[in-house]
């Protein structure tokens, strides 16, 4: 190997040696080199010829990732027109320039006659939607019509005919007025301007921009390139609203030009366009790169350097870094220019100017010696944004002046929730403060309402109503929980029979699963313990103790006649006995089971003072003890003798629990008051056999333990200290991994092992967390509680927490979006329907799998391939009326008809068609039609399983069908845009209809009142029986594929590609519920028959499944509980 | 799937778990390597359905670009050192080499018809079975082996042209991330790319690149 390794090695270097020079020499290099070694001259000479001289071979730029995402399109290298070329009515002259998009051409137009800029797109650009686009954005830029913008004349699309006579057909293009001048930057450069010169040019610029806003064109790519002056001095901005016509955003960008293009563009990009949401993009991001600009004219340089970094640096730098304050460039620039450019380059847009005529005018006022509008930041200002920048406000950015006063007042509860809430901040919490704050407003108009007594305020009536239900539903959204309980239970209560705050608690139940709440008294609660097994837990008060039931959180008895207060309790594991440390100094054993028989330890105090701490080994045969004195003993808990003392520190234990095998205990001192902060103390392992120091930990001696517990698998000793710091040691390697508790501003108060792995779960002050070896997360299905947790116990998979205030709550740890799902897929899921009877649920993986399901249990009943060898996906499931058949629209076009009692395919119904991506059953059941991938859509007769081939095909595919109730009527949907609307006697269409967005989904409620079309954009647009237009339903982030009615038409339900779903009332339209999946894409939603439940299989390799009624179980354990609080509330003086 | 809180793909992923797997990557642990590769995997494959989503029909998306856009994604605008950037890289240029390799091992089935006409399971790779095969570019298969055959020849040749091509890293980044000078990198590219035109013309699929190149300097 080394001989072959050094031949290798040899063979590289005359290589690389040799390939510099011009080719001619390489012989007289080899020769020379290779020393008459004839076997490496040939291995050179052989590597030689294929030398890659002009770097052409493995060009990255080559590799183009769309046709495995669209299939479809591939860039093709622009060629050049040769002059004489024709396109319409122009005549190619001369090229002018090569951008991103395509070419510009010089050409001659015939009528008018003159001389315009032509630029011809690119041809693999061009495309149908492309040229739509173009002809919609025309009209638009015709608009435009200003002497600093370059006049868009036409856009659209014409047959290309080369001079030789060659024609292609239709190639897009835009023609507008042709500017000869110099780039911005140049001319100033050419012309030595000086700065009043360069900001009168562009305060020039500003207008034209100015001009283009109010007529609602964003330019989106301005830079000195697109600036040209003549020389005349005038300014024309170029490619004016040209980005937008090809739909260029900065997603896009990134996609469609090399990285060296996208350089070009970068340094003008405001934050919000590198962050790359074309939403966010409006006039002020025109306004920022104005901002860019003047800078470059003024300091001959950027406000980034990005042209050093990588792409995601530089987008980071944008986003991030203040530029060099123009004034630190040149002391030149001191004062109100400064001013004017620090406030054009904002990172926050609705700092900056908001128009570019403001910027102009700010910048003639300098001009004129005049005092400018912009203020310099106010020190508060900085001082605020240098404090926090809470990650929520800059997200509610678009809600801008909601936000804003919110942000005021939820400013200090915010703070505290900030950590825990950034990871699941979305738009939905911005969203949720707008509609919090219309539902504000509603409130505030109830007085009109009451005044106003006729119809119209009843309406208004029903709007405060659920304006209520619906401020507290995104209360819960937005994590406040004791406010969204008050609001949703005072409607539900306030309604007994109305669906909305049903609804939106069963919502609520959803994110925050809790199992049951009760209040206890909260006077002389002092401590807690839980014996999971037994499903019991135990309350210890000054009066004595109480034993509760852990499934349902009833008190099963109470133990009285202690003598004292109870102060500290441990339960046995089967729930068998007590101890229980009383404020007398004395420890009792009390028999839980028969008569409640108490014992003493000893006859007088098992410790000198006080006893600070018990705990009782899993096995239940050893009570360790720690008091006052200094000391930690062992107890036999059977005869209650002492089996051994021993001082294990030279401070007062504060911390006991057994290891889960009760072979080791660990002890630790609490918090001191030592002022040494360098004092260390020590948590310390003893082994129990023979009292030996297994382990010491050192810790703070002023911070000292709080918390400490064995992991359940006995691998890991998890220490909380006073100083907030959470230790979790190996104790087979040794490692130590430790965490800042960041949360809350307590001590860990309680730590408790989650069963069947090696995490704990903690209580911090109103939260509780789960800590791993990897960090501290919260734990969202508990949320934030208002009250001070005092301690929290493990049972099965829940948690119950305990607060101070007596408020005691069981809540699953899972969350429920994982509680009921269909099994693993691993991949996606897409078709799913249950079956006529409810029984049954059938789900389609992307695997080839189909799974027949039962509904209740979701346990898999059968799992079947669709085909036998490769691999398909079903998009849609339709059971055959009347039977247990289900039919399978597949990814190879055909219908498969499928069993589901004996779990198979019973027959292929092939088309020779591509893809079923919609499939539905005609309302008299004698059809399956099928809307494939090629815009074709056949009607398939379930008698004679024969098909009909529609006359009529659509231009892309069909990825929507619904029929009128009386089957009358056929709607189809798909890319192609709009609705179409077919007679389904004649096969033909007879309609077609609008819709805001391209369109995916159709559904038509059993009443045929309503029509539903679900769009890209998330929106539903809703119909009435007669096609006309009701309303759009802003519904969703994103793509909306799943919709669909339940079955007696009072509810629909939608999901989304931002993996939620919401269930909505039919009849008012409104959302009555949002809900999560495990974090996929939602592609198909189905109801079973009575609305129960609703299947939503979606991209995170499950199909999740709601069960309403396992929800209302929830609310049935709560509701006994809020009834009390609320009629406590409305008894109180003051309520509402 | 494990369980463990941090590194569940199936929820979004935050850029500090990124990092934080990174860092976990730099300190030589095995595990985390395995878990970056899913997941740059599934950021790319979800970008391009997304992409797909949108349809945005008559865009091209370079599989470079797409790589860097996996990278603000997933790491937003956390900074990392160059060596983790590296690992970053050299996972989404693996990810990115097995997609295009999949799918143009899936095309060249369907091109030479073997199989029934069929639809993948993955959107990302569902193909216009109407579309020509039009990559007149490099052979991705055959590509796909000669760079197997070169990391058994030198690893870090093959770890260069992995960066190069599959993740569109300039000779500078690529020579941050492999902690060596650029001309070295300059030097092994130059001749992995020799290496692999050989290689290639082994297999009977000479690369288009050089075809003119070789035919006019043998003329």
């Amino acid at each position: 190997m080394s001989e072959q390794g050094g031949k290798q090695q040899k063979a590289e270097e005359v290589f690389l040696a040799v390939s510099d020079l011009p080719s001619e020499r390489w012989e007289s290099g080899i020769v020379r080199m290779c020393n008459g070694d004839t076997e490496l001259a040939s291995e050179v000479r052989s590597l030689l010829g294929f030398h890659d001289k002009e770097d052409k071979f493995l060009d990255p730029n080559e590799l183009m990732a769309q046709s495995l995402v669209f299939g479809r399109v591939r860039m093709a290298p622009d060629e050049e027109l040769t002059p004489g070329t024709k396109i319409g009515v122009y005549t190619i002259r001369s090229l002018l320039g090569v951008g991103g998009m395509g070419s510009v051409y010089v050409a001659e137009q015939e009528r008018p006659r003159r001389t315009v800029a032509l630029k011809v797109i690119r041809r693999g650009l061009s495309t149908q939607s492309l040229l739509r686009r173009f002809e919609h954005e025309a009209e638009v830029l015709g608009r435009l019509q200003h002497p600093g913008i370059a006049q868009v004349f036409e856009a659209g699309a014409a047959p290309l005919v080369t001079p030789d006579g060659l024609s292609r057909d239709s190639q897009p293009f835009i023609a507008m007025e042709l500017v000869r001048g110099l780039p911005l930057n140049k001319f100033c450069d050419h012309k030595d301007l000086d700065t009043k010169e360069r900001l009168r040019l562009v305060a020039r610029v500003c207008d034209a921009v100015h001009h283009a806003h109010q007529r609602g064109v964003i330019h989106r790519d301005l830079k000195p390139g697109n600036i040209l002056v003549e020389d005349s001095g005038s300014p024309k901005i170029l490619d004016f609203g040209v980005a937008r016509a090809a739909d260029v955003d900065m997603r896009v960008t990134t996609m469609q030009t090399s990285i060296g293009q996208l350089i070009g563009t970068l340094p003008y990009m405001s934050p919000e366009q590198v962050l790359g949401d074309p939403g966010e993009i409006d006039t002020r991001s025109d306004v920022y790169a104005l901002g860019v600009i003047m800078y470059q004219l003024l300091t001959g340089r950027l406000p980034h350097d990005v042209a050093s970094r990588s792409i995601p640096e530089a987008a980071r730098v944008i986003r991030e870094e203040s530029p060099t304050k123009l004034s630190h460039v040149s002391r030149m620039f001191r004062g109100e220019i400064d001013t004017i450019v620090s406030k054009a380059l904002d990172k926050d847009k609705r700092r900056r100017y908001q128009s570019a005529a403001d910027l102009g005018d700010d910048i003639r006022r300098y001009l004129a010696g005049e005092p400018i509008h912009a203020k310099q930041d106010s020190a508060l200002y900085v001082l605020r944004k240098q404090l926090k920048r809470y990650k929520w406000a800059a997200i509610a950015a678009g809600v801008a002046l909601i936000a804003l006063v919110a942000f005021t007042a939820y400013a200090t509860v915010q703070a505290r929730r900030e950590r825990r809430l950034a990871a699941e901040a979305n738009m939905e919490r911005a969203f949720a403060f707008a509609a919090k704050d219309a539902a504000e407003v509603a409130r505030q108009k109830e007085e009109t309402a009451r005044a106003l007594a006729d119809s119209a305020s009843m309406r208004l009536a029903e709007q405060l109503e659920y304006a209520r239900t619906e401020r507290g539903r995104l209360e819960g959204v937005l994590g406040n929980i004791p406010l969204a309980e008050d609001s949703l239970w005072h409607q539900y209560f306030k309604h007994e029979n109305a669906s909305a705050p049903k609804w939106a608690l069963r919502e609520f139940f959803h994110r925050y699963p809790y199992e049951w709440s009760v209040q206890v008294s909260p006077n002389g609660l002092r401590c807690a313990a839980f014996a999971p097994q037994a499903g019991l837990f135990l309350l210890g008060a000054n009066s004595g103790i109480g034993v509760y039931d852990a499934s349902v959180g009833v008190s099963k008895r109470r133990i009285t006649g202690l003598g004292s207060g109870v102060a500290i309790l441990a339960v046995s594991a089967d729930a068998s006995r007590c101890f229980a440390a009383l404020d007398n100094g004395r420890i009792v054993r009390v028999n839980l089971r028969g008569d409640a028989e108490c014992a003493l330890l000893t006859p007088y105090a098992p410790h000198l003072g006080a006893v600070r701490a018990i705990a009782l080994s899993a096995d239940g045969l050893l009570l360790a003890t720690s008091g006052n004195d200094r000391t930690v003993r062992i107890w036999d808990t059977e005869t209650l003798e002492l089996k051994a003392t021993w001082s294990a520190h030279p401070e007062v234990a504060m911390v006991l629990a057994f290891s889960p095998d009760s072979r080791a205990l660990v002890t630790a001192p609490g918090p001191s008051s030592v002022q040494d902060l360098s004092a260390r103390s020590h948590a310390r392992v003893w082994r129990l056999s023979d009292l030996a120091l297994l382990r010491e930990y050192p810790v703070t001696a002023r911070g000292g333990v709080t918390a400490a517990a064995f992991s359940q698998d006995n691998t890991t000793l998890v220490v909380a200290t006073g100083q907030r710091q959470l230790n979790l040691y190996n104790l087979e390697t040794s490692a130590v991994s430790s965490h800042e508790v960041t949360a809350g501003t307590s001590a860990v108060s309680s730590v408790s092992p989650l069963q069947g792995s090696g995490a704990q779960l903690l209580a911090i002050g109103d939260s509780v967390w789960e800590a791993t070896v990897s960090g501290l997360r919260p734990l969202p299905s508990v949320g934030l509680q208002s009250q001070l947790l005092m301690s929290l116990g493990v049972v099965d998979d829940s948690v119950i927490i305990v607060c101070r205030d007596g408020l005691i709550r069981r809540i699953a740890v899972t969350p429920e979006y994982r509680r009921s799902r269909v099994a693993d897929f691993d991949t996606w899921c897409f078709g799913t329907e249950f079956s006529p009877d409810g029984a049954t649920l059938v789900v389609a993986g992307g695997n080839n799998e189909i799974r027949v399901v039962d509904a209740a249990t979701l346990q898999t009943r059968h799992t079947f391939p669709i085909v036998e060898r490769g691999i398909m996906r079903a998009r849609a499931i339709r059971f055959i009326d009347g039977s247990d058949v289900f039919a399978a629209g597949c990814g190879d076009g055909a219908i498969r008809m499928c069993s589901a009692v004996s779990g198979r395919v019973l027959s292929v119904l092939p088309t020779g068609a591509p893809e079923i991506y919609s499939m539905e059953r005609t309302p008299d059941g004698e059809f399956l039609v099928t809307g494939h991938a090629d815009g074709t859509i056949r009607f398939f007769s379930i008698a004679t399983c024969e098909y009909e081939l529609l006359p009529v095909r659509l231009q892309r595919r069909v990825e929507g069908i619904a029929f009128t109730p009386d089957g009358s009527q056929m709607i189809t949907s798909g890319l192609f845009g709009g609705i179409q609307i077919w007679d389904v006697r004649t096969r033909e269409t007879v309609a077609s209809v609008e819709t805001s967005g391209i369109p995916w989904a159709v559904a038509c409620s059993p009443d045929g009142s309503r029509l539903l079309v679900s769009t890209y954009d998330g929106v539903v647009d809703v119909f009435d029986s007669t096609y006309a237009f009701m309303t759009r339903l802003r519904a969703h982030r994103r793509l909306i594929p799943g919709l669909c009615f339940s079955q007696d038409g009072s509810l629909f339900a939608t999901g989304s590609e931002d993996t939620t779903v919401r269930i909505w009332d039919a009849k008012t339209l409104r959302t009555l519920a949002s809900l999560e999946t495990d974090g996929g894409e939602v592609i198909t939603v189905a109801f079973n028959p009575d609305a129960s439940r609703l299947a939503a299989s979606n991209a995170s390799r499950f199909t999740t499944v709601y069960d309403f009624p396992r929800l209302d179980a929830y609310l049935t354990g709560n509701a006994a509980f809020q009834k009390r609080r609320a009629d406590a509330q409305s008894a109180a003086p003051g309520a509402r | 799937m494990a369980d463990a809180p941090g590194i569940q793909t199936n929820f979004p992923t935050s850029p500090h778990q990124v990092t934080q797997i990174l860092g976990a990557v730099k300190d030589g642990d095995p595990r985390a390597s395995e878990q970056l590769l899913p997941l740059v995997y599934d950021e790319l494959r979800r970008l391009a359905r997304s992409y797909m989503g949108k349809e945005k029909e008559g865009q091209t998306l370079q599989a470079t670009a797409l790589v860097h856009e996996a990278y603000m994604r997933l790491l937003g605008g956390i900074e990392v050192s160059w060596d983790s950037r590296g690992h970053f890289f050299s996972a989404a240029a693996m990810a990115m080499r097995r997609i295009l390799v999949e799918r143009a091992r899936h095309r060249k089935r369907i091109k030479h018809g073997g199989e029934m006409q069929r639809v993948d399971a993955d959107p990302a790779h569902v193909a216009d079975p109407a579309e020509p095969d039009k990559d007149a570019g490099t052979d991705l298969v055959a590509l796909d082996e000669a760079l197997n055959k070169l990391g058994e020849y030198d690893r870090r040749k093959c770890d260069v042209v992995m960066l190069k091509y599959f993740a569109g890293l300039t000779n500078d980044e690529v020579a941050a991330a492999l902690g060596v000078s650029s001309a070295t990198i300059r030097n092994e590219w130059t001749f992995a790319k020799a290496w692999l035109a050989r290689e290639l013309k082994k297999a009977g699929v000479a690369p288009a690149a050089l075809v003119n190149a070789r035919s006019e300097g043998s003329a």
